[in-house]
């Protein structure tokens, strides 16, 4: 049933959205200069008011309110389109991705009312500030602290964020502070609290922008507060609660990235490939070449797969009621960040020398795709993320299991059943997948499955093996998390393959080399991270990496001798 | 034997002017240092007037080999390689080297391969590491198949291999200056990556002028630690632990609490296995039972340390001038009790006077004022 790639409901919903789509993407090719942009390091006022007009700002905003109200795929499908400027694609991110997402997700009916207008015609920005200088990834340790007044209709907040989106232009934030809170036992904690605080409230201070390596367009910099007052009505869901809100917010943008890193790269391969058609060397075109043919085959399957795993993720968020898929959206954005910049930088090499210079575009695609690793969940927080939610899941079937396992003797009869069981170690087809499938994708199906059931054969050992700890073992996680990434770009690239195929699409046998290729090689990852993972510590290196990092941090740096050394004696 | 060349030339170096401004070092700064070149200046030229007043036919030069290598220790030049050779020289040159395949096969002049022996032994036990010209020496005088030179060449490569070994490495000389012999120990001692080292100037007391030095190891986490212990409990100044750089004694002092025993908890195989899976990540709630407090590198059953110093007497008010000067950093220590319990080293123990043959009044646990 995951095999059957969603699709929208009827051929004029994808004309509608081809029609939003058209005069956004003129606009962005004729009046959008990206590279003054990326000089100056700012948007001017003018094209903001521009993209607003555009009702760009509003994409999930209900109509209610004044926005496009785009579902899940609408806004991935825009994404593709804003993904053409970086930094506009960022501060679009950072204003409705997270920055009024939490009044869409978790506000009441008067904090919409009051907010979501203004702020989907653009002449609102919004900003999203849960980052300080002490606490990044572990968003749990913030400092800014929010004090209840004595009447109990305030909050004063202090404390100060760094690298918020949008934080010199926006004049809506959703901040987490501390809060002290009472539970029913009567203990107090210090528990996060989101609150919608206006720059008209007062003691709001902005840094000047930062100086970025990419997406130096978009507005980053730091936000104090000094005593700002936040009525209680502006507390985001229930005081104490800011936490799940947070999360919530981050991991309902995520999947988003997949499309606008495809659009992106879609228009680099179509760049270098004009290159590579034209230009002559050795008495030969590029494109004859094989070393170029790689390049461009990694491009496009590349491609293909972050498409593919983004469209399904965004179909599936439209087709069930509340759907949890944040594991999905953040294989998604692992998969397209790490993807965006290797391609980003096999682009820039098909031009060689003239990739490197800043007449080209290529440079600054790159420079923009490096943050995509970084923000919204670092790539390592999200592997572990995948690997523990996969871990939690597989760790509830298994628990009695498991218990069994760790405790061989107190069973005798049902641990020689399960050697039986266990004894065959090939995985056998159970699931037939391939009658899901057009006829000509049954080995990838196979393939599919048979990897399915060796992944969990790796979750069965590492639990067996680390039982609770095994959240301590992130050599293991990221290789788990690397084993699920892989599978499930395999899911999203042979469903659309097949529904290509059964529906005629253009092109679709292309598609079908696209897969097969993609899926060749992500067997042989899945191999290699299988193998490291069954084969334990000693074998699989993790043992001397840990030797290697731990003699590095002792020697404050490289450890090894020069290799001119010699001893005086 | 040797005492009395030794002695000799020390009367010349203090009579004769010209010898006073030879041995006057000025490139030497410290006194000590002076002191040290002085005596291996007239080690050398004992060796060399030997020589000078025995010429060839030096008699029973194995016994003033031995003298020499016994006087050396006190005269600590037992470090110095320049000194061993010197006493290889005296050794005749080519006289010694077998001619037939008798002399080979039986220990040739065994007494004084003996006796080269034992200077190679001991330049192995002080840890000085030959070069290649000790190696040229031994063939020059013994030839190239015997017993000193199968020894020196195990020395050399078994010292040369384990040179580098110990991870606590220490300069070939150590220094002189106090201050910098503790900042050694402290940085050797010293478990955690982030660990700063200060070294403050104290004066004793308001009228004297001279300054005492404390070198003090703090880090980061201890003053964390510091900040968040509770007013009730006191801190203890535990103290006159000895620590060795090579043959040289410091006395370090060490602040230390009693550690939570509840830290050193680990939840049995029953509660375990009641819990198995039951993740609780840094995904799903704000304080986790992931990040549940494992003990820091500090934290030890016996107690916590939340400072180590060591300081130019080791006394009590130095200890008390300690605890001011890391108030600066740490302004809780204001707050909470600190109880000094020192044990005085076992240098300045027990003194036993002649008259009714009583100790004298120094138990373990008060300051000694000295």
């Amino acid at each position: 049933e995951m095999l059957l790639f969603p699709e929208l409901d009827k051929y004029e919903d994808v004309e509608h959205l081809n029609e939003l789509i058209a005069p956004v993407e003129r606009f962005f090719t004729e009046n959008v200069d990206s590279q003054s942009i990326d000089i100056e390091g700012e948007i001017p006022k003018e094209l903001i008011r521009q993209l607003g007009e555009l009702g760009l700002f509003g994409q999930q905003i209900p109509h209610e309110y004044g926005g496009l109200e785009l579902d899940a795929t609408g806004y991935a499908r825009m994404a593709e389109v804003t993904a053409m400027d970086a930094s506009v694609a960022v501060t679009f991110a950072g204003h409705q991705a997270i920055g009024l997402k939490g009044i869409l997700i978790a506000g009441t009916r008067e904090q919409k009312e009051k907010y979501l207008p203004k702020l989907a015609t653009g002449e609102q920005l919004a900003a999203f500030c849960l980052t300080e200088p002490s606490s990044g990834s572990d968003a749990a340790s913030i400092q800014t602290r929010a004090t209840l007044s004595e009447d109990g209709k305030t909050f004063h907040l202090n404390g100060g964020k760094i690298w918020i989106t949008n934080g010199g232009i926006a004049d809506v934030f959703t901040v987490f502070a501390k809060t002290e809170v009472t539970d029913e036992q009567g203990n107090r904690e210090d528990k996060m609290t989101a609150f919608i605080v206006e720059r008209a409230f007062g003691g709001i201070t902005s840094g000047k922008p930062e100086d970025k390596l990419g997406i130096r367009g978009s507005n980053t910099c730091e936000v104090h507060f000094d005593n700002t007052p936040v009525p209680i009505e502006n507390v985001l869901g229930e005081v104490g609660g800011g936490f799940k809100i947070a999360m919530n917010i981050l991991n309902s943008g995520r999947f988003s990235m997949g499309s606008s890193g495809a659009g992106m790269l879609k228009k680099l391969i179509g760049f270098a490939a004009e290159h590579a058609i034209s230009r002559t060397q050795f008495k030969e075109k590029l494109m004859n070449f094989g070393l170029i043919q790689e390049k461009f085959s990694t491009m496009a399957v590349t491609t293909y797969a972050m498409e593919s795993m983004a469209y399904l993720t965004a179909l599936n968020l439209d087709s069930y009621v509340e759907p949890d898929l944040s594991v999905e959206a953040a294989i998604v954005k692992v998969f397209s960040s790490e993807g965006c910049w290797n391609c980003a930088s096999e682009s820039l090499q098909v031009l060689g020398g003239l990739g490197y210079m800043k007449t080209y575009p290529y440079e600054r695609y790159l420079r923009d795709a490096r943050i995509l690793m970084i923000f919204e969940g670092t790539n390592e927080i999200l592997r572990l993320f995948i690997a523990m939610n996969c871990l939690k899941y597989a760790g509830k079937e298994l628990k009695e299991f498991q218990k069994l396992l760790r405790n061989p003797l107190k069973n005798p009869s049902a641990m020689f059943l399960f050697m039986r069981k266990m004894s065959s170690r090939k995985p056998k087809k159970v699931m037939h997948l391939n009658e899901e499938l057009h006829p000509t994708l049954q080995h990838e199906a196979w393939m599919l499955e048979q990897w399915t059931q060796y992944l969990e054969k790796a979750v069965q050992k590492l639990l067996r093996q680390y039982g609770n700890s095994i959240i301590d073992e992130q050599f293991h996680l990221k290789r788990l998390a690397d084993m699920a990434i892989d599978l499930y770009a395999m899911t999203a690239c042979i469903g659309r393959t097949s529904r290509s195929l059964c529906m005629g699409l253009k092109n679709n046998d292309h598609e079908k080399t696209m897969t097969q290729l993609f899926c060749k090689e992500a067997v042989h990852r899945l191999e290699n991270n299988f193998e490291a993972i069954m084969s334990g510590d000693q074998s699989n290196g993790d043992d001397l990496r840990r030797q290697i990092a731990e003699k590095v941090f002792t020697e404050h740096g490289y450890a090894a001798s020069h290799p001119l050394t010699k001893n005086k004696f | 034997m040797f005492q009395e060349y030794y002695t000799a030339v020390l009367t010349e170096v203090h009579s004769n002017e010209r010898l006073k401004a030879v041995t006057n070092f000025q490139h030497l700064s410290d006194p000590i240092l002076k002191e040290r070149a002085l005596k291996k200046w007239i080690f050398i030229e004992a060796v060399n007037a030997y020589l000078a007043k025995n010429g060839e036919n030096r008699r029973g030069y194995v016994e003033f080999i031995y003298d020499a290598l016994e006087q050396m220790k006190p005269l600590e030049v037992h470090r110095d390689l320049d000194c061993y050779k010197a006493l290889i020289s005296i050794f005749p040159k080519g006289m010694m080297i077998p001619q037939n395949v008798w002399q080979h096969a039986f220990s040739h002049y065994p007494k004084q391969q003996d006796c080269m022996v034992e200077i190679l032994e001991q330049l192995e036990h002080f840890g000085v590491i030959p070069d290649t010209k000790v190696q040229d020496a031994i063939e020059e005088i013994f030839g190239t198949m015997n017993n000193p030179m199968r020894k020196y060449r195990r020395i050399y490569y078994m010292t040369r291999k384990f040179q580098n070994r110990n991870p606590y490495k220490l300069p070939y000389d150590l220094p002189v200056d106090p201050i910098q012999l503790a900042v050694l120990a402290l940085r050797k001692m010293a478990v955690d990556l982030e660990n700063e080292l200060k070294v403050w100037k104290v004066s004793r007391d308001e009228n004297s002028k001279e300054k005492l030095f404390i070198a003090s190891a703090q880090s980061p986490l201890q003053r964390e630690m510091i900040h968040t212990h509770p007013e009730s409990k006191p801190i203890y100044v535990e103290g006159g632990y000895r620590v060795w750089l090579r043959d040289i004694p410091q006395t370090y002092f060490v602040m230390r609490t009693d550690t939570d025993p509840s830290i050193f908890v680990r939840p049995t195989e029953e509660e375990e296995l009641e819990n198995l899976f039951d993740f609780d990540t840094i995904f799903d709630s704000e304080k986790p039972k992931q990040l549940a407090l494992k003990p820091n590198v500090h934290q030890q059953e016996e107690g916590t340390i939340l400072g180590m110093c060591i300081t130019e007497t080791s006394c009590k008010d130095s200890l008390i001038s300690w605890i001011r000067c890391l108030q600066e950093a740490n302004p809780r220590l204001e707050s909470i009790p600190i109880v000094f319990s020192l044990a005085t080293p076992s240098k300045q123990a027990l003194v036993l006077r002649s008259e009714g043959m009583q100790p004298s009044q120094q138990s373990t646990n008060s300051p000694d004022p000295s």
